[in-house]
């Protein structure tokens, strides 16, 4: 009981901490600096959106670019073609997204393991041919691009820091949401689902239900954080927004960092985003996609080596060191 | 509570229980032996939702639960173990308890101390903290019987928690189990150990190839030549576990 408190709490200051050190990077004005740092955020985001779905119950979803896209066409054509503002089209994104998730769920759901996972990126790949098919109201492979009229109601700034700030506020509440849900019943279920879900359905839980709940909040977020890079970046092209690597990207930040755990996905991303925008701009002038090979390397060697990811090997250290200074107390 | 009556599963052309009935009245521990093969375990699994049936129906509390899911039989307060067991493996002993535990609480805190009451009962909070691969055969058989016990069942089925246990760990489950007994909670229980089955059970019923072929009284059971010759030998001794 005390520890499960002081569990708790202790994620919660970790949650702190880590967004103070993240809000440093407001006090710079350099635009570069901030750049790496939003795409960081943004892939902080996004990894552990995933995460809510995929590492507590353990089904492998390569498409949530799927929800992103369809949330960044959302408010980007809500707010282009009909002038709603972003703030609105951010809110519309991520329920459409969690409409998708909705009708998705409810027919992959049955599917588990590489049958999801494919399930998953037909549906990124499908929508992505919508997009450039009805190219009519999206503006086909072209894409579309949002006007440039800074003002805090159209989303978008001058500077860097209120775009990095909202990307921050997001991370956070993605966060603590997280932590939310992994002491509630519905982080036990699916968490329990994950581990064999047979026993979880002899013991009351609906596998199903509990799956398409974690796959709506889980889309939710994706939706939102992926409306707020749009108004960032200012552009969207089909390519872009349903891209199946964005959606590997989230899954393999949160493999790397610990799937299932509060705070892999936000190690991953620290960790793994920068070193991306380093090794492209290291090796992209020379030789075009090397940073891939790069990447690919460190996966095998993660997965090779800790295959619980950074964060769940940590715990897992953590816990035994407990136990052994409980073994000792106990012998005096 | 649990009435079964001319339940048969078929897997394709095989029956694997075949046109049966019987009756778990409500405070009562009912056994269930057969030799191996003779759809003991098919029988749990046609009872709890695991597999639908092929024919016949099952009431569980007035309510026809035949062709419902094992998660709404577990939410009406029919839960039960499994013959191998099932542990959440990563999860800590007090998690995979909790898990149980949350299909009745709404907030962990009240999740955690309806665990702890289970996992006491069962002797295992000395290993709270433990991650439940780390146990032995014994105590992942009693985590099996805590995680369901956490869920307040009205009646809990049980499948072979005895098995693979030595003689002490025998002894001590068997009390366990009378305690869970005397807090008023039905219970079927397949077994091969005949000793466990003679001093815990009120009402036998005996399968062989899928056919009920005796119910009765321990007693009375043991001496039916037909279970005799189908599952317990012509020298068989009750004193041996």
């Amino acid at each position: 009981m005390r520890s499960f408190l002081s569990h708790k709490k202790s994620d919660y200051f970790i949650c702190a901490a880590v967004m103070l050190l993240l809000s440093l990077g407001l006090l710079s004005s350099n635009k570069y600096t901030l750049d790496i740092l939003i795409t960081t955020v943004y892939f902080c985001t996004i990894a552990s959106a995933w995460n809510i779905m995929c590492g507590y119950t353990g089904q492998l979803s390569l498409g949530h670019g799927a929800f992103l896209g369809l949330a960044q066409y959302t408010s980007t054509l809500l707010y282009t073609k009909m002038d709603i503002s972003p703030w609105l089209g951010m809110l519309a994104g991520g329920l459409t997204a969690m409409l998708l998730a909705l009708l998705v769920g409810v027919l992959a759901l049955r599917l588990k393991g590489p049958f999801f996972a494919l399930a998953t990126i037909a549906l990124t790949t499908i929508l992505e041919i919508f997009a450039v098919k009805f190219d009519g109201i999206t503006g086909g492979s072209v894409g579309i691009t949002i006007p440039y009229n800074p003002s805090l109601g159209n989303m978008i700034f001058k500077d860097y820091q209120p775009t990095y700030f909202l990307f921050l506020c997001l991370l956070a509440l993605v966060l603590l949401t997280t932590i939310y849900i992994s002491r509630s019943r519905l982080g036990s279920n699916l968490v329990a689902i994950r581990e064999n879900d047979l026993t979880a359905a002899s013991l009351g839980i609906n596998v199903f239900r509990n799956q398409l709940y974690a796959l709506m909040i889980s889309s939710f977020f994706t939706g939102v954080v992926g409306t707020l890079y749009a108004q960032y970046v200012l552009f969207i092209d089909p390519a872009g927004s349903f891209s199946v690597i964005v959606s590997e990207k989230a899954a393999l930040i949160s493999i790397i960092g610990g799937a299932g755990t509060v705070f892999g996905p936000l190690i991953g991303g620290i960790l793994l985003a920068p070193t991306e925008i380093f090794l492209r701009t290291w090796l992209g002038s020379t030789y075009q996609g090397a940073y891939l090979i790069v990447y690919g390397v460190v996966l095998i060697f993660v997965i090779l080596t800790i295959p619980n990811g950074i964060a769940g090997t940590v715990s897992a250290y953590i816990r035994k060191c407990n136990c052994k200074t409980e073994q000792a107390s106990g012998d005096d | 509570m649990l009435s079964v009556q001319n339940v048969t599963k078929r897997f394709g052309g095989l029956a694997a229980v075949k046109d049966v009935s019987f009756e778990v009245e409500t405070g009562s521990i009912v056994g269930l032996i057969g030799p191996n093969g003779s759809g003991k375990t098919t029988l749990f699994n046609v009872i709890s939702g695991v597999y639908p049936l092929t024919g016949g129906t099952v009431t569980f509390d007035g309510r026809d639960i035949s062709s419902m899911e094992s998660s709404r039989v577990a939410n009406l307060g029919l839960v039960r173990t499994f013959q191998i067991v099932k542990p959440f493996n990563e999860l800590s002993v007090l998690d995979n308890v909790v898990a149980g535990a949350f299909q009745r609480c709404r907030n962990r805190d009240e999740a955690e101390d309806k665990a702890m009451v289970a996992m006491k009962m069962l002797d295992l909070a000395q290993y709270k903290d433990t991650l439940a691969k780390n146990l032995t055969l014994a105590a992942k058989k009693r985590l099996e019987i805590a995680r369901i016990l956490s869920t307040d069942p009205k009646m809990i089925m049980l499948d072979e928690v005895m098995g693979g246990l030595n003689p002490q760990e025998t002894e001590q489950l068997v009390e366990t189990v009378h305690r869970l007994h005397e807090l008023g909670i039905t219970m079927l229980i397949i077994e091969h150990k005949m000793k466990c089955i003679m001093e815990l059970s009120s009402k036998v019923i005996v399968l062989n190839n899928g056919q009920l072929i005796a119910m009765g009284t321990p007693q009375a059971v043991v001496k039916d030549p037909e279970v005799i010759k189908a599952y317990l030998g012509a020298d068989y001794n009750v004193e041996s576990y």
